[in-house]
């Protein structure tokens, strides 16, 4: 769909860049261009628009009262499954899912990722849209994207999402605390309170993340454009479970790690008791090169980061090979993770 | 009004030069060309140093961040730029971060306070690839990237890239804005951990050097703006005509403890690791900033006396200023 306007739009782009502005006689032209742009990014966002739904859980507040949790979700199979953040259900078994069209249904939380901040939903309804999946391993900083969801609660009982447009700032970002966001896509587009949970769509409207976390700046929970969001590619490793009706934890591994760069790989400084990592036999001064996991492939270590982000995307219980040096000898070593402390 | 509208009509072609990358080879800047080109070149600065003093014109950008550090731009090979309000703590030590994660020590060659720039010396090895700085007249509605590390987030040191354009370039009316002249306000998101980073063109070259939000005292607003790039060249002919004493030390004790001697400097042969200088032609070194100025108000060669404390003995020595005279 937004391809369509490819070949007239190509030269006239190229032209304002190449200008670098709107003076003179690409004026007309680019305008053209930026109004072509922006049709086709509304018939996104009315296409996009269906499967994006408002989630509210209703809890108790400190004085027994009760109140509706605001956030946002996207509908990912049309069996009914909706995807949103662990954060926006609460703890509750129910939440409330409204939909664009002004559907209102009670929603069933299937099972949840609580440490990685997911909860699967299922509504008993018919005739919805779910999201197309994207490559969410394949996105680059300066990519435009766009956020979809329930800002501050704006959608009201129209339940009409909002949109905004930014670009993916980075990939690869680790947040750590109760809730572990790894291979985190970083974006500036606004993403505020209620936003938690709504999709992080790529231009071709293929969904490539949840957005789940923002950075803020004093005591005002408002945007300052640094948003999280989960990545695709570590939802699609739990999907099977939480469908499954499985609560899944994250991973870990056991071992504490030197922080300066040593060269390749990263150095394993102590493992502690009791792990996974002592299990298997993993020893200080073990230099970890790459991990090999089901679904992720191999992905190499250059810096703790890297390890950290490996081990945050992957669920407790998955079968993981460590490829490392030790006095010299390249060795792999089998690992199944464990359940990650609480923190 | 017109801001919005200009920040559309750039956004938009932005987009749309995107869509246009996948499709054909690279040839046409787009953010995620220019990010490409300009990372390597992005470091983090991270400063350690004693509590700073209250009242100056950067508490507000020191009560925002957690904890010290923000980003820089490798200008030339080894030379780190950043933003002035990263030396303001007392006796800053430095460590430049590259996007490989490596980390290096360096030290302070030069900081202008009028210009809010400062200028770092990494010591050894830095493989970070220079920026391309400057090129084009940034005007109203040029589409620009702030690259920096807002909030810190990164653990591996890459910057996060935040889009916008540039608003306005005004002088700004804020009271933590000390340069004179106009800057380069920019709609890009910037936070505590931006600032020391480039605003980039779609190409990739440095317009400016991002700052601490600042306060607009007409409307009481935090606003984002930049350091337009030309001040690096004002920077750097300051830094030749400039003298210096060629050591890297901390305050103690109102004097100033030499950690090292730098290499070839005015100081070699006469100064020792581990000295403390206690005067500087009779005056009291107690802080960088009682150095800086007795330094500025000298010129290369001209000749200095110190009273060191070297193991338990005192003696005066003389020395000559470095820097191009």
């Amino acid at each position: 769909m937004l391809r369509s306007w490819f070949p007239p739009a190509l030269a006239a782009v190229a032209a304002v860049l190449v200008c670098g502005a709107f003076g003179r006689a690409g004026d007309a032209e680019a305008l053209a261009t930026v109004r072509a742009f922006e049709r086709d990014l509304e018939a996104l966002i009315a296409r996009v628009s269906s499967s994006v739904v408002t989630v509210g859980a209703v809890v108790d507040d400190e004085d027994g009262f009760p109140v509706k949790s605001g956030g946002s979700g996207v509908v990912i199979d049309a069996s009914g499954y909706v995807l949103t953040n662990d954060h926006v259900t609460e703890g509750q078994t129910e939440a409330q899912v409204g939909f664009a069209d002004g559907r209102v249904v009670t929603a069933r939380v299937v099972a949840r990722d609580r440490q990685g901040d997911l909860a699967l939903l299922r509504v008993d309804a018919t005739g919805l849209t779910p999201a197309s999946f994207g490559d969410s391993e394949a996105l680059r900083p300066g990519q435009r994207v766009l956020a979809l969801g329930n800002p501050f609660g704006l959608a009201g009982d129209t339940h009409v999402p909002a949109a905004s447009l930014g670009i993916v700032s980075a990939t690869q970002r680790y947040l750590g605390g109760s809730k572990v966001y790894g291979e985190a896509i970083q974006i500036d587009a606004p993403v505020n309170p209620g936003n938690s949970g709504g999709p992080l769509f790529d231009l071709e409207g293929r969904l490539v993340g949840l957005n789940g976390r923002i950075s803020v700046r004093g005591a005002d929970r408002h945007n300052v454009g640094v948003g999280f969001a989960i990545p695709l590619h570590q939802i699609l490793l739990v999907l099977d479970d939480l469908k499954a009706g499985r609560d899944v934890e994250r991973g870990y591994l056991g071992v504490r790690f030197l922080t300066a760069k040593q060269g390749r790989g990263v150095v394993v400084r102590d493992v502690l008791p009791r792990t996974p990592a002592s299990s298997a036999g993993l020893r200080a001064g073990d230099r970890i090169l790459a991990v090999e996991g089901p679904g992720v492939g191999r992905r190499a270590i250059t810096q703790p980061v890297r390890l950290q982000n490996a081990l945050a995307i992957l669920p407790a219980g998955t079968q993981v090979t460590l490829v490392l040096e030790r006095e010299g000898e390249r060795l792999t070593v089998q690992v199944v993770l464990a359940r990650r402390p609480p923190q | 009004m017109r801001r919005a509208r200009a920040w559309a009509l750039s956004g938009l072609v932005v987009g749309a030069a995107l869509l246009h990358s996948q499709e054909a080879p690279p040839a046409t800047p787009s953010p995620q060309s220019a990010i490409a080109v300009a990372t390597p070149g992005v470091v983090r600065v991270e400063v350690r140093g004693t509590r700073p003093r209250p009242n100056d014109r950067w508490q507000l950008f020191r009560r925002l961040r957690e904890r010290p550090g923000a980003a820089g731009c490798v200008v030339a090979p080894g030379r780190v730029l950043t933003h002035a309000s990263l030396v303001r703590y007392v006796d800053p030590q430095f460590t430049v971060v590259d996007v490989e994660g490596t980390r290096h020590p360096a030290h302070l060659l030069h900081v202008d306070d009028g210009l809010e720039l400062a200028l770092l010396q990494v010591e050894g090895h830095l493989a970070a690839q220079p920026l391309r700085v400057g090129g084009g007249a940034p005007r109203q509605g040029t589409p620009v990237l702030a690259l920096g590390d807002p909030f810190l987030a990164a653990r591996d040191a890459q910057p996060a890239a935040s889009s916008g354009i540039v608003e306005a370039v005004l002088a700004l009316d804020a009271p933590e804005v000390a340069y004179r002249g106009p800057v380069l306000l920019t709609d890009a998101a910037i936070n505590p951990g931006s600032e020391g980073g480039p605003l980039i063109d779609l190409e990739g070259r440095v317009l400016g050097i991002l700052a601490p939000l600042a306060e607009d005292r007409r409307t009481e607003a935090y606003v984002g703006y930049a350091i337009p790039i030309s001040a690096l060249a004002r920077l750097q002919a300051r830094l030749g005509q400039r003298a210096t004493l060629g050591v890297v030390g901390r305050y103690a004790e109102g004097a100033l403890r030499i950690e090292r001697v730098l290499e070839g400097g005015p100081a070699a042969g006469v100064l020792l690791a581990g000295d403390s200088v206690l005067t500087f032609d009779g005056v009291a070194l107690e802080s960088a900033e009682v150095l800086r100025a007795e330094l500025a108000k000298r010129s290369p060669g001209a000749q200095v006396e110190l009273e060191v404390e070297r193991g338990s003995g005192r003696r005066r020595v003389t020395l000559t200023l470095g820097g191009k005279p």
